[in-house]
């Protein structure tokens, strides 16, 4: 089928059998390098982008279903407002999150700054659970991350990819 | 997949049953379940319902009770003040389900279908309903004793229906890890005058439904909540006819799920 979406604010369209993964929709036939399989079962993170402005985890959404739909990936994220907090810090730290993890990290960061998204009481931790990362765990970037939400002015962020469909 | 499957993505909810009273299609809602499982087990035809969103992606909670349409995600119950205010048991259950990503993929429906544990052991403590359509019919099943087998070629989940809870009842929910696997247990209990008056009990595993702890129920029903009512309760906890030896037996039973059910039962009342 041919496929048409909005990816990372660019149009793209690409020929893709309709129950390809998205991942594979994205690495392979767009060259999305930061979007890479792990698990093929939606629980490792590292293909999660955002879709429509929510993170998914793209392994799991067949490509038909983004027809039509908004994109973010790691690649589109490097100038957004609410992750300039992120990327300070991540610059500043002296254990980053290595290759494998971080640009679904990135992704989730981004979904939990927004207010709109972010539940009450939500965690970094429980909100970044689907990312389980295996240089030095998950709980040293969500601390990081509950900071920058503290932090972070109530104000509506920048205008996100956010479309119910 | 030795050939590639036929895909449909009706756009309407008629159209979507005309396909299915035609010949028997594979339903694919959020496809955080179906999705690895097609690429193992592969299926000759799948109906993606993602275009059916408009008419099917809906929280509605009112005095009556709730009804949450099948393509309604995870989030979206964890979301709705209404379902936090009314239904909390629900909101927690699809906050405990896998990650916040998976949350935003994974519909009523298809948790409804996979029996995922969360969810499973919330739906049949709140004795919710599942609503099937098809051309000609509507009809509705206990959640809690609803199989995958139970619905017919020709039909489609189109949505959880579950009335609004007694008044005076606390809803809680919890989860423990025990040497059978993680356990999830769901409580809708009344307190009046430190008497439990209404109780309903169920518990799930990660996947394969929930079960009604429907003798604990009775045991409870009209008994102060103490150390020796939660024993007696546990005790009598056998409708799991799945459940291993030592379960059966007791010895798993007494920690943490009386834990859970002892946390279930405080509160005022």
């Amino acid at each position: 089928m041919r496929l048409c979406l909005e990816l990372n604010g660019q149009q793209a369209v690409v020929e893709a059998p309709p129950l390809e993964p998205l991942v594979d929709v994205l690495h392979r036939r767009l060259g999305i390098a930061s979007v890479r399989h792990g698990c093929r079962d939606g629980a490792c993170g590292a293909c999660h982008v955002l879709l429509d402005g929510a993170p998914v985890p793209s392994c799991v959404v067949p490509a038909i279903q983004a027809d039509g739909a908004q994109v973010t990936t790691f690649e589109g994220l490097a100038d957004d407002e609410l992750l300039a907090p992120v990327f300070s810090r991540l610059r500043r730290s002296r254990t980053p999150p290595c290759d494998l993890c971080l640009p679904g990290l990135i992704v989730g960061a981004r979904a939990f700054l927004d207010p709109e998204l972010r539940l009450a009481d939500e965690s970094a931790l429980e909100s970044l659970a689907g990312n389980p990362c295996r240089c030095e765990g998950l709980a040293p970037f969500a601390r990081m991350l509950d900071g920058v939400a503290r932090a972070a002015p109530r104000a509506r962020p920048q205008a996100s990819p956010r479309r119910k469909r | 997949m030795s050939r590639a499957p036929l895909v449909a993505a009706p756009d309407t909810l008629e159209s979507a049953l005309e396909l299915l009273a035609a010949s028997p299609w594979q339903p694919l809602a959020g496809g955080t379940a179906l999705v690895p499982a097609l690429r193992r087990l592969g299926a000759p035809r799948v109906l993606s319902l993602h275009a059916l969103r408009p008419e099917l992606r809906f929280v509605a909670v009112d005095a009556r009770g709730l009804r949450a349409g099948a393509m309604a995600t995870l989030r979206d119950l964890a979301s709705s003040a209404g379902v936090r205010d009314h239904f909390p048991l629900l909101a927690t259950a699809a906050r405990a389900h896998a990650s916040a990503a998976h949350q935003h993929r994974a519909t009523v429906g298809g948790t409804l279908v996979t029996r995922s544990g969360p969810m499973a052991a919330a739906f049949a403590a709140l004795d919710a309903s599942v609503e099937l359509r098809s051309c000609r019919t509507v009809r509705r099943v206990a959640a809690a004793t609803f199989e995958p087998s139970g619905r017919l070629p020709s039909e489609l989940v189109t949505a959880l229906v579950a009335s609004a809870p007694p008044p005076r009842v606390r809803q809680s929910f919890g989860r423990a890890t025990t040497p059978a696997g993680t356990v999830y247990l769901a409580a809708v209990v009344a307190l009046t005058r430190g008497t439990c008056v209404f109780a309903r009990l169920a518990v799930a595993s990660r996947s394969g439904g929930a079960v009604r702890l429907a003798s604990t129920e009775r045991v409870l029903t009209g008994e102060r909540p103490g150390a020796a009512l939660t024993t007696r309760a546990l005790a009598a906890a056998t409708e799991d006819v799945h459940a291993c030896a030592d379960w059966r037996q007791g010895r798993d039973r007494p920690w943490p799920l009386g834990r859970l059910l002892a946390d279930a039962l405080a509160g005022d009342g």
